[in-house]
């Protein structure tokens, strides 16, 4: 089993998980939903809010909030931005093939992805417990908001691990799509398919049938089918990519 | 649908008459010399040989008869079992008194269902819709029962309904499932009043009253439409029910009149050459009174002293002998008790000698100044009575549910050292990463202790009450033989999507929805009273983060007694307390005065005198002084709630007892855990303590 993914630090490696950096990174996302949660903590009494009939907004600004941040995370590490903070470090990797981008994608790669996915969420994990313990969600409902958050954030890093392997790392391009699709991902397709929108759905989820703003969306199984499908479809696509790379290399 | 088929293919009909011509066949011998198109014998050869029958008779098939003709045969069957089903049911609604009832009053709703078609168990329900469009405070309230229908079956279903809005219709569905058997919408329009009605329950009752009141309307009403329940007479000023009747109602009806009676409703009964021959069982339990024959006579002058106008008829007409006790005949002809009055708790039950129904009533011209003395003479209403301010009452209600948020104080250290365990285990993995692995371990072991912590802790303070009900009970005793009167103001909280039910009790309560206070509220409003096997219960829709509370009224006979006699300078007072619960920190108020008693325990007889010389142990009223003596009386901490709700009764009770000094005040505290329920729920009123007001009426 190649443990590289997790602590390696060479230039080979795209972003290992707990790197001197992305620890860095890390720790300042659970800095950051500390200070969400600290903000977003309801100092009232609960009483006054069913007073009010009032929902506190805890969970929902705890999901998105994590949502945000772990897809942007994502999406930095399939790009291969995080690098160590040392001025030659961007040039020893400059035209390097990292591991990912030679082992196979199915073995190597999509695990790097899903465990670096699992981390950040169990890091994250007890301030989605609170959130989501204030706020009144349901168990399903709990269960529901972290596939949201995996699904929405896994599928941001196979788009742009995508990119990374049709536009090559550090590109001006590959760098604008990315956040194009997570821009879009995340929020434009709140107008044009609110279905696909995980933010609506975390809306959905917190509000149940008094969504204040958007459409009401009945079932999260679009959703899922959707984002499930383009997981799959991407881990093919990348796997293809990668072979078709490695093919080219021996023959040269 | 066969017959739009057979019309829409058959290209032309001519209708040959005459034997001839219906005996004029094709024959086979028609292809004779030709290649026949189909094998002799086969079932087109057949439908050809048909159709030429048919042809010789003057109709013309279309080719694609046959095929429509069996899509239409087979579009019957799959109807055939709805549309049966359908015209199986025969729904007979009855609204109110005979179709007329009063406005924001309990209302009886009589069902009578045929099923003429196989066996149906499903849920009667009528749906009552509330508010306005234009304020945008439309709500409904649904009143369901089971019903279980075998088949060729009849059965009537009784309900009681609170309509206060006419402006939408009543709806009436019967269902079994999800699918709508039947369904019915009634305009309210034709059949609301907003006076109190008199009613006229029985046959040969029309026209009995010439009363043309503004005051009430008068109702004519068979027996059958009266409600099973005590409050279903709440619109009702007063109600004339021949003797003989009695019998013929319905257990549950009975129930409902008696309780009604002895809550405070007025009942003039009849009597007549039927009820000389029949025994008045149900009457002699609440008026107890003989019949011992009948005599004829030809006039009252009694009547003249009671409403100025004698009864005299040219034809003899039938007078009940009767026997009752002195007290209770109000009115005598010689030694002939003509009228008695009973009081039956806080009501009034009267009984008349004579037939109201014979002619000799219906054509005396005083008539309509004895039924003017005989509405005079009804109970009068308690119109002061301590309702507690809503909004007074919500916030303390709410604040007293137990579910908190997780205290901010121990949850932010928590989290700030875990996110620094957290920071301390993640820089060790870099430096040392040939022990990366090693390092792992306790890094998710302190991931799952923590978020444990965090999930106990609010397991503990919030998420076990996610949903929560609590109230608090006010009963009041008027007078020496009434039952007590109890309010349970009945608070839900929830913070969940779901139902909540609410079992009722065999009490069967009065319950009414508490409007809340935000306007936007009203889409959380909608609820459902269901009633099954007999027991009725409150099933509210739960929406998150909402509240809802709502008022029981009941009645219950309490082992309570208490004498007071107005003596030189003060007052003599016993009070008797046959319960198995103490009444707590007792205060008595009169003439200004507010007077300890202290604690009255379970069978315990409490006698005192209350002086009240200005050097008497009576202390002015005020409000200081009020709070005082309340707090006085605590042994368990602060109950704000209660302390609230006694301070506001006290200050209704000086406000309505200013002037009067027939009455004694007394107001003390009931410990919940020991007040009794007549049956499961065991705990029917879940709160601290429950505050007793008793009127104690004062003798000379």
């Amino acid at each position: 089993m190649k443990w590289n993914f997790i602590f390696g630090e060479s230039e080979k490696d795209l972003s290992p998980v707990f790197s001197s950096n992305m620890v860095s990174i890390t720790m300042g996302s659970l800095w950051l939903m500390g200070i969400i949660l600290v903000l977003t903590w309801p100092y009232s009494f609960l009483f006054q809010y069913l007073e009010g009939f009032q929902i506190p907004p805890t969970f929902l600004c705890i999901f998105v909030g994590g949502l945000i941040m772990i897809s942007y995370l994502n999406l930095r590490s399939a790009l291969g931005e995080i690098v160590p903070d040392s001025f030659f470090a961007r040039l020893e990797r400059e035209g390097v093939t990292t591991f990912e981008e030679e082992r196979d994608y199915l073995t190597y790669g999509f695990p790097q992805s899903l465990f670096h996915t699992l981390v950040f969420h169990l890091l994250l994990l007890p301030f989605l417990i609170i959130g989501a313990a204030i706020t009144g969600i349901s168990w399903s409902n709990f269960f529901l908001g972290l596939a949201i958050l995996f699904t929405a954030s896994l599928l941001c890093r196979q788009v742009s691990f995508f990119l990374l392997l049709t536009l090559g790392r550090w590109q001006v391009s590959g760098y604008v799509g990315a956040r194009l699709f997570y821009f879009i991902f995340l929020f434009a397709t709140a107008f044009i398919a609110p279905f696909l929108n995980p933010v609506l759905l975390l809306v959905k989820l917190h509000y149940g049938e008094r969504v204040p703003f958007g459409p009401v969306i009945h079932s999260l199984f679009p959703f899922f089918a959707v984002v499930l499908s383009s997981v799959l479809f991407f881990l093919l696509l990348n796997q293809g990519i990668i072979r078709r790379h490695n093919r080219k290399r021996s023959r040269a | 649908m066969f017959f739009t088929f057979f019309i829409l293919f058959i290209r032309k009909i001519r209708i040959t008459l005459g034997l001839k011509n219906i005996l004029r066949f094709q024959t086979e011998k028609k292809y004779l010399g030709r290649h026949p198109p189909f094998r002799p014998g086969s079932g087109a050869w057949r439908f050809r040989k048909v159709k030429g029958n048919l042809r010789s008779m003057g109709f013309n098939l279309s080719r694609y008869f046959i095929k429509y003709f069996i899509l239409a045969c087979l579009f019957m069957i799959l109807l055939g079992p709805t549309s049966a089903l359908a015209n199986g049911l025969v729904v007979e609604a009855t609204l109110g008194f005979n179709g007329t009832f009063k406005l924001n009053s309990w209302t009886p709703l009589t069902v009578v269902i045929e099923n003429r078609h196989r066996g149906i168990q499903g849920i009667l329900e009528i749906v009552v819709t509330s508010g306005s469009e234009y304020q945008n405070d439309v709500y409904q309230t649904n009143y369901t029962m089971d019903v279980d229908l075998p088949t060729y079956s009849k059965k009537t279903y009784g309900l009681t309904i609170l309509i206060d809005s006419y402006v939408h219709p009543l709806i009436i569905r019967l269902r079994k499932g999800k699918e709508v058997l039947f369904s019915e919408s009634i305009n309210l329009r034709e059949h609301y009043t907003t006076k109190p009605l008199l009613l006229f329950a029985g046959d040969n009752l029309q026209n009995l009253s010439p009363m043309v009141t503004e005051d009430f309307q008068t109702v004519y009403t068979p027996a059958r439409y009266l409600p099973e329940t005590w409050y279903g007479y709440q619109g009702i000023k007063g109600l004339i029910l021949k003797a003989s009747l009695w019998k013929n109602l319905q257990p549950k009806q009975y129930a409902g009149l008696a309780q009604w009676i002895k809550t405070g409703g007025y009942v003039i009964t009849a009597g007549g050459l039927q009820e000389s021959s029949f025994p008045l069982e149900r009457l002699e339990q609440l008026m107890p009174l003989r019949v011992v024959g009948l005599e004829q006579v030809r006039e009252i002058s009694a009547l003249r002293a009671f409403c100025g106008y004698k009864l005299i008829h040219r034809d003899p007409f039938l007078l009940l002998k009767i026997t009752a006790p002195p007290s209770e005949t109000i009115l005598r002809d010689g030694d002939r008790p003509l009228i008695l009055e009973k009081g039956v708790g806080l009501g009034k039950l009267l009984f008349f000698a004579f037939d109201v129904t014979d002619s000799s009533f219906r054509d005396w011209p005083g008539r309509g100044a004895f039924w003017e003395k005989i509405w005079q003479m009804g109970p009068v209403a308690d119109a002061a009575h301590f309702q507690p301010e809503a909004k007074k009452l919500f916030s303390p209600l709410l604040s007293r549910m137990p579910a908190r948020f997780p205290s901010f104080l121990i949850l932010f250290p928590l989290l700030l050292g875990y996110v620094l365990l957290i920071n301390l285990f993640l820089k060790r993995i870099p430096q040392k990463r040939t022990q990366a692995l090693k390092d792992l371990l306790p890094l998710t072991l302190a991931v799952l202790l923590f978020s444990s912590a965090c999930f106990g802790l609010s397991w503990l303070t919030q998420t076990r009450y996610k949903l929560s009900s609590n109230g608090i009970l006010h009963l009041k005793i008027t007078g020496p033989q009434a039952p007590a009167q109890w309010n349970y103001y009945l608070g839900i909280y929830t913070q969940k999507d779901g139902e909540f039910r609410f079992p009722l009790g065999p009490e069967d309560p009065l319950l009414t929805s508490i409007p809340p206070a935000l306007i936007d509220a009203y889409q959380f409003y909608t609820y459902t009273l269901h009633e099954s096997r007999g027991v009725r219960s409150l099933r509210v829709p739960l929406h998150r983060w909402s509240h809802r509370f709502f008022s029981l009224t009941g009645f219950r006979e309490l082992p309570l007694q208490a004498q007071a006699r107005f003596q030189e300078e003060g007052i003599s007072l016993s009070i008797e307390n046959r319960s198995s619960f103490s009444i707590l920190n007792c205060l008595v108020y009169f003439g200004g005065r507010l007077f300890t008693l202290g604690n009255i325990g379970p069978e315990e007889r409490l006698n005192k005198r209350l002086s009240l010389t200005p050097q008497g142990p009576g202390i002015p009223f005020t409000p200081r002084e009020v709070e005082v003596m309340l707090k006085a009386g605590l042994k368990d901490g602060p109950m704000e709630l209660e302390m609230e709700m006694t301070k506001n009764l006290w200050f209704s009770i000086q406000e309505r007892s200013q002037y009067k000094i027939d009455r004694i005040f007394l107001v003390g505290w009931i410990d919940s855990q020991s007040f009794p329920s007549p049956a499961k729920p065991e705990n029917l009123f879940p709160s601290r303590v429950h505050i007793l007001e008793w009127e104690i009426p004062l003798e000379t």
